[in-house]
């Protein structure tokens, strides 16, 4: 049966070690920071990246947070 | 009290602190920091100078601390505000219209959880990606909740028929997709605990968002996602038993 790996990924969720979101969140801003410096978050966190692509609400998290980092790049510290 | 010698606690608005500032200008509670000293934190990795000026500085005492937890929250405002605006167009008019007040309640709860995770910073990302990631985790949950406010979780008949029609444009594949949906049903019914049948339909099918679910049942994002994914190796397994290709080739023939 040849269903496309993406549908049936959105209803079984992806393959492989997911850590949960208490534990992918932990490492949101270190796969972010990877991500937006070139390097390959995926291998260098590859359990977030399973739990990303598993869990709906992390990976809209996931995605405003790349948006906001994005847009505010520099941000004073307390004087 | 925390590695740093920091203990939080909620304090009524209007107490003679540096924190009344605070609480006036953003609600009727705020975070109290007492006994603070100066951390000694031992950081694996090399801080940039804006990283420890944010941390050092949230972990003095007395006006250079409150001139930093103002900084703080003013940094968490904008990064719940700018997510809050991110998210306007999928909003029903009733919270858009609320977005300002969520924004702001949002970024006073960040600065409560920054505050009593500061200990746990160890440098390893900048502090303010660090920080807004608790900034976009409240505001987020705060404006799930929102929307979902007054419906109802509840499948009905079509439900499942509208998850085969969202799915692919290719005949082949779209018959493939309903034959799957409705093994999946069949699966969904019989293979799965009630707890992981219910929150499948709700978040598979009917889309609500695992933080609702959780909300409704008085539990954690945490936990329902586990049951999600509980009951979706579940149904691989099945699935897999009745001659689908769902294992590590997923759908592939």
């Amino acid at each position: 049966m040849t269903v496309p790996l993406e549908t049936v990924r959105r209803f079984l969720g992806p393959v492989g070690a997911d850590p949960g979101c208490d534990a992918s969140l932990e490492t949101f801003d270190l796969f972010l920071e990877a991500d937006l410096g070139g390097r390959s978050a995926a291998e260098l966190y590859p359990a977030a990246a399973v739990h990303l692509e598993g869990c709906p609400d992390c990976r809209e998290d996931y995605i405003g947070l790349r948006e906001l980092v994005q847009s505010a790049a520099e941000w004073p510290a307390p004087g | 009290m925390g590695a740093l010698g920091v203990a939080l606690h909620r304090r009524p608005f209007g107490m003679n602190s540096w924190l009344g500032r605070v609480a006036s200008a953003h609600g009727d509670q705020d975070v109290v920091l007492d006994s603070v000293s100066a951390p000694h934190a031992e950081f694996p990795h090399e801080l940039d100078q804006e990283s420890r000026l944010w941390f050092e500085r949230l972990g003095s005492t007395g006006p250079q601390q409150a001139d930093a937890v103002e900084a703080l929250f003013e940094l968490l405002h904008h990064g719940a505000r700018h997510e809050a605006n991110r998210r306007r167009g999928s909003l029903p008019p009733a919270i858009v219209s609320e977005l300002d007040d969520l924004a702001r309640q949002a970024a006073d709860d960040a600065v409560t959880a920054v505050l009593r995770k500061l200990a746990d910073y160890r440098g390893a990302s900048r502090f303010t990606t660090w920080a807004w990631k608790f900034a976009i985790l409240e505001v987020s949950a705060t404006l799930r909740r929102a929307a979902w406010r007054g419906r109802a979780i509840t499948i009905d008949d079509a439900a499942w028929g509208r998850l085969a029609d969202s799915m692919p444009v290719d005949p082949l594949a779209a018959v493939e997709a309903r034959e799957l949906v409705a093994a999946l049903e069949r699966s969904v019914t019989t293979d799965l605990t009630p707890l992981q049948r219910d929150v499948f339909v709700a978040v598979v099918v009917l889309h609500a968002p695992v933080d609702v679910v959780a909300n409704r049942r008085g539990t954690t994002r945490g936990a329902i996602y586990k049951a999600l994914h509980d009951g979706r190796r579940t149904l691989r397994r099945a699935l897999a038993a009745q001659g689908w290709a769902v294992d590590e080739t997923g759908g592939a023939p």
